[in-house]
C-alpha cells in the first residue's frame, strides 16, 4: 500500500488511527499495540502477501537472537550469526539474481537465475534489524517484549522506505502511556506535514517523473542539452519523491504522537557533499557513522585509513541502493569525492596558519560567494551522479554523461514540455492570455521547474519551519485545498500516444 | 490552544469533504465517460480517449452495430453506416488492439446482445500471432466492470474534471459520434512521406515456416472471438483485413514472417467462416490501392476514404473482396505468390 494512494487516505489510514485510539482509550495499551502491529502487517502484505512471511520470519529469528544476546548467550558468536543471517537473506532476495548474472557474463557458467521478488523494504528492516542487534550485543538495550520489538521494526509510516529508525527513539515512545491519548496539536501537525509531503510527490515528484521516463527511454535521441535537462529533472524528481515520502511518513508519526526522525534537511543546499550526506537521508548515513564507519576505525587511525573506511562506507552504500553496477559506480563516485572534500579541508587547515590565506578567505564578500560556488558544484556533481542512479547500465550513464559534457544543443525538446502541460496550469496561462503567445508550450514547465528550484534552494526545510508554524485559519484552508488537490491528482487519464498504435 | 486546534482540524475536515463532495457530485451529473448515464442535454463532451470512454460508450449509449478494431478502424464514419445500412453505429477501437482488447469491450457489448444487429471487426495478424493476454495498454478496470466501490479514481479526477468536464464546457467543443477518435482524418497522405519514413529492411532473414503462430492464433481466437460469435447467433459480425501498403509486406518478406502471417490469415478465416453468422472481407489483396503509396500516411495508414469505400462494400451484396469458405484458399494463395514474385524496391523509387 503506498501512502499516495486512495485506499490508505480513504480506508487504512482512518481505520488504523480509530482503532488504535480507540483501544487506547479504554486503557487496552497491548491491544493498541497488537492492532497497530496488525495494522502494519496488512499494510506490507498489500503489496504481496508472500513478503509478509520474509518479514516475521526476519522479526523471529532476530527476536530469537535479541533474547539470547540480552541473556549474555555467546555474544560475539550470536550477534555476527544474526548479522550474518541477516545479510544472507538481504543478498539472497536483493543480489543473488545480480551475482548470477556477473558469475554467467565472466565465466559464461549459463547458470539459471532465481528470478525472485525482491520484498519492499527489506534493505530497510534488514538494516534497522542489525543495529538493533548490535545494540543489544554491546548492552545498550535491554530486554524487550515480542510485542514491541514487533512494532518498532513494523510500525508502517517507516517500514518500505525509511527512515532507519534506532530503538532509542522508537521503543521509548510506544511504550509512553502518555502518548496514547489524542492530541489536537499533534493531530494537525501530523495533518500538515502529510499534505505537504502528499503533494511534493503527487504533485511535483510524479510530474517530473514522466519527462524523467521519456528522457532516459530516449536518451539516444537527446543532445547535451535535452540530456542535462533530463538529469536535472530527475535530480528534483528523486529529491521530491524521497522528501515527500519521508515527510509522509512523519506526518503520520505525528498522528499517533510518535516523532519519526528527520530524514531530509534541504540536502540540495549544501557546500560539499559532506554536508550532502549529513542531509540525505540523514538515518542511512548514522548507521553507516555507527555500525561500518566507527566499528572500522572511522578517523582515528591516520589520513589514509580514514580515507579508505570512508570508500568502504560509499561502496556499501551504493550497493544497499540497488543490485547493479551502477550503484556501485555511484558509491564510489560519491566515495571519491567524499575523500577529496577530506583532503581538502586537512590541507584548508594548514593553509589556514598562513596570513594570506587566512585574509583572503575570511573575507564575508568572498565567504558569501564561495558558498555559493560551492553550493551550485555540488549541486552540478549531484546532477551528474544522479544519471547514475537512473541509468539502465554503465553504458547508458557513461552516454549521457558524455552528451551532457559535449554541452550542444540550443533548446529544450518539445517533448519535455508536453508532460508539464497539467489541466490546472492550462486554466491559468489561459485566463493570463499567453496560451497565444510564442513559446506558449515552454511556459507550463518552467513555471514548474522555478517553482521547484526556488523550493528547494530558497525555502526553509519542513522540518525547519514546524517550529516557527502558527496555525491559521487562511493556512488550515489552504491546506485543505491541497490535500483535495493532492487527492485529484491521485489518479490521472491515461493518454493515447501514437507510437502505441 | 487545544481548542484552536480542533476547530482548525475540523475546519479542515469539513472543507475537504465539501471539496471532494462537489467534485465528485460534478463527475455524476456530466458523466464525460458515460460510466453512469447517457449525455447529458446541454452539456458538451470530448470524446478522445479510448481506454476510458469505450467501456461507457459500450454501456450507456444507444446503438445497434459496433465498429471494433485498432486504428485501422478510427476513420470510419458511423454515419455513413446509418446511410448505407441504416444501422446506429459507435466506434469502439482501441489503437493497437489486441484480440485481449476487443474481448475486455466485448464483456459489454455482450451485455446488449438482443439489439445488436451488427458487430465489425477489423483483423490485424500481427496482433493476433501475439501471445494471448496482451493488452494495447493498461485499462482503468474501475471502468469496465459494474462496480460502484472501485469508481474512486474516476469520481476523484483532476483530469477528468478539468479537461473532460470544465474545458468543454468553457470552449463549448463536443465531439460528434460520428467523428468519434478521429485522430488521423486529416493527416495528410502521401508516398514521399510515406517512403521518408520508411525503414528500409537492411538484412533479409530465411523465411519462417508457415505454423508458428498457430498455437497463438488458435488460443487467441478461440478464447477472445469465437465465443461471442456462438453467444450472439442473431448479430452479424463482419471481419475484414485492412489494407496495409506494399511497404508492410515488405518489411514481413524481409524479417521472413510473410508466409506465416499469410498462413495465419488463413487460419483465421477457416475458423471465422464456419459460423453462418460471419461474413469475411480480405481488402488486402486490393493490388492497385496497396501498391499507391499516396494512399498512405505511413506504411500501415490509409486514407479515411479507404474506411468510407469498404462501408460501402459492406453494405454491398456482391463485394469483390468478400472471401468465403469456398475461395478464401485460393485467395491468399495467390496473394502470397503475389507478393512472393513481387519487386517491392520499385515501390519506394519516388
Amino acid at each position: 500500500m503506498l501512502f499516495n494512494s486512495y485506499i490508505f487516505i480513504f480506508l487504512f489510514l482512518p481505520l488504523a488511527l480509530t482503532g488504535y485510539y480507540l483501544l487506547n482509550h479504554f486503557n487496552c495499551y497491548q491491544a493498541g499495540k497488537l492492532f497497530l502491529t496488525g495494522m502494519s502487517l496488512w499494510f506490507y502484505a498489500y503489496f504481496h502477501v508472500s513478503y509478509l512471511w520474509i518479514l516475521l520470519c526476519s522479526i523471529a529469528l532476530n527476536y530469537i537472537c535479541h533474547r539470547l544476546l540480552v541473556r549474555k548467550f555467546h555474544i560475539r558468536f550470536t550477534a555476527a550469526a544474526g548479522i550474518v543471517v541477516n545479510i544472507g537473506i538481504l543478498f539472497y532476495f536483493k543480489y543473488f539474481d545480480f551475482f548470477i548474472e556477473n558469475i554467467n557474463s565472466f565465466f559464461r557458467a549459463g547458470l539459471p537465475l532465481t528470478g525472485v521478488l525482491l520484498p519492499l523494504g527489506i534493505s530497510f528492516f534488514t538494516f534497522q534489524q542489525i543495529a538493533f542487534l548490535a545494540d543489544t550485543a554491546k548492552g545498550t538495550v535491554g530486554r524487550q517484549k515480542l510485542l514491541d520489538y514487533s512494532l518498532f521494526v513494523t510500525f508502517f509510516p517507516q517500514l518500505i522506505a525509511g527512515p532507519i529508525v534506532s530503538h532509542e527513539e522508537m521503543l521509548p515512545q510506544f511504550q509512553d502511556v502518555s502518548r496514547k491519548r489524542p492530541s489536537a496539536e499533534n493531530i494537525y501537525q501530523g495533518l500538515r506535514v502529510f499534505v505537504i509531503g502528499l503533494s511534493k510527490k503527487v504533485l511535483l515528484a510524479d510530474t517530473f517523473g514522466q519527462a524523467v521516463n521519456w528522457g532516459f527511454q530516449y536518451y539516444t535521441v537527446l543532445d547535451g542539452l535535452n540530456t542535462f535537462v533530463a538529469a536535472l529533472f530527475y535530480t528534483l524528481q528523486l529529491y521530491f519523491d524521497f522528501s515527500g515520502y519521508c515527510d509522509m511518513a512523519r506526518g503520520i508519526g505525528y498522528l499517533f504522537n510518535i516523532k519519526i526522525p528527520v530524514n531530509f534537511l534541504s540536502p540540495y543546499k549544501s557546500g560539499s557533499i559532506l554536508e550532502f550526506w549529513d542531509k540525505w537521508h540523514i538515518t542511512l548515513t548514522r548507521f553507516f557513522t555507527r555500525y561500518v564507519y566507527i566499528p572500522l576505525g572511522g578517523n582515528r587511525r591516520g589520513t589514509f585509513r580514514t580515507c579508505l573506511n570512508v570508500m568502504i562506507v560509499f561502496c556499501i552504500s551504493g550497493i544497499w541502493h540497488g543490485a547493479g553496477w551502477t550503484f556501485f559506480v555511484w558509491g564510489m563516485l560519491h566515495g571519491c569525492l567524499s575523500v577529496l572534500t577530506r583532503l581538502w579541508h586537512i590541507l584548508k587547515e594548514r593553509l589556514s596558519g598562513y596570513d594570506l590565506f587566512r585574509s583572503i578567505f575570511s573575507k564575508k564578500g568572498i565567504r558569501f560567494v564561495m558558498r555559493r560556488i560551492s553550493i551550485l558544484a555540488t549541486f552540478l556533481f549531484l546532477v551528474g551522479s544522479w544519471v547514475l542512479f537512473r541509468a539502465d547500465t554503465i553504458t547508458q550513464a557513461v552516454y549521457m554523461l558524455k552528451n551532457m559534457l559535449s554541452l550542444k544543443g540550443t533548446h529544450i525538446f518539445g517533448e519535455f514540455t508536453g508532460f508539464f502541460q497539467l489541466p490546472e496550469l492550462w486554466y491559468v496561462i489561459k485566463f493570463l492570455g499567453m496560451d497565444t503567445l510564442p513559446y506558449a508550450a515552454y511556459y507550463c514547465m518552467l513555471a514548474f521547474l522555478a517553482v521547484s528550484l526556488v523550493l528547494t534552494f530558497f525555502c526553509r526545510s519542513l522540518y525547519e519551519s514546524e517550529k516557527r508554524h502558527k496555525p491559521g485559519l487562511l493556512r488550515t484552508c489552504c491546506l485543505s485545498v491541497l490535500f483535495v488537490w493532492c487527492v485529484l491528482s491521485l489518479s490521472g487519464v491515461s493518454t493515447f500516444l501514437y507510437f502505441n498504435f | 490552544m487545544k481548542t484552536r486546534y480542533r476547530d482548525l482540524i475540523r475546519i479542515f475536515f469539513l472543507l475537504s469533504l465539501l471539496m471532494i463532495s462537489v467534485c465528485i457530485l460534478a463527475v455524476i451529473v456530466v458523466d464525460p465517460f458515460f460510466h453512469y448515464h447517457k449525455p447529458v442535454n446541454g452539456m458538451y463532451y470530448v470524446i478522445d480517449n479510448q481506454i476510458n470512454q469505450n467501456p461507457g460508450i459500450a454501456r450507456n449509449l444507444d446503438y445497434d452495430s459496433v465498429i471494433l478494431g485498432s486504428s485501422m478502424t478510427v476513420n470510419f464514419d458511423t454515419d455513413l453506416f446509418a446511410k448505407a445500412m441504416e444501422l446506429n453505429t459507435v466506434k469502439l477501437s482501441y489503437n493497437g488492439a489486441y484480440p485481449k482488447d476487443i474481448d475486455n469491450i466485448m464483456q459489454i457489448v455482450e451485455k446488449k446482445k438482443d439489439r445488436i444487429r451488427q458487430v465489425f471487426l477489423g483483423i490485424d495478424i500481427y496482433t493476433y500471432k501475439a501471445s494471448p493476454g496482451i493488452c494495447a495498454n493498461p485499462i482503468p478496470t474501475y471502468l469496465y466492470d459494474d462496480s460502484l466501490i472501485n469508481d474512486i479514481p474516476y469520481l476523484l479526477n483532476k483530469d477528468v474534471l478539468l479537461k473532460y468536464i470544465m474545458m468543454p464546457q468553457i470552449t463549448r467543443e463536443s465531439t460528434p459520434l460520428n467523428e468519434t477518435y478521429w485522430f488521423w482524418r486529416d493527416v495528410p497522405c502521401g508516398a514521399d512521406k510515406v517512403i521518408a519514413q520508411y525503414e528500409r529492411p537492411a538484412d533479409f532473414a530465411k523465411m519462417q515456416p508457415a505454423g508458428i503462430y498457430q498455437s497463438n492464433i488458435e488460443k487467441n481466437m478461440r478464447t477472445y472471438i469465437l465465443p461471442y460469435i456462438e453467444t450472439m447467433p442473431e448479430t452479424q459480425f463482419t471481419v475484414f483485413f485492412p489494407p496495409y501498403s506494399i511497404l508492410y509486406w515488405y518489411s514481413r518478406y524481409a524479417d521472413g514472417s510473410l508466409s506465416a502471417e499469410l498462413a495465419g490469415e488463413k487460419q483465421i478465416m477457416e475458423l471465422l467462416l464456419s459460423y453462418p453468422n460471419v461474413r469475411v472481407y480480405y481488402f488486402q489483396n486490393n493490388f492497385d490501392f496497396i501498391t499507391n503509396l499516396d494512399n498512405y500516411s505511413d506504411y500501415t495508414h490509409y486514407t479515411h476514404e479507404m474506411n468510407d469505400q469498404m462501408t460501402r462494400w459492406f453494405a454491398q451484396q456482391d463485394c469483390p473482396y468478400e472471401v468465403t469458405s469456398g475461395n478464401y484458399g485460393a485467395v491468399l494463395d495467390a496473394m502470397e505468390r503475389w507478393l512472393m514474385l513481387c519487386d517491392f524496391e520499385s515501390y519506394l523509387i519516388y
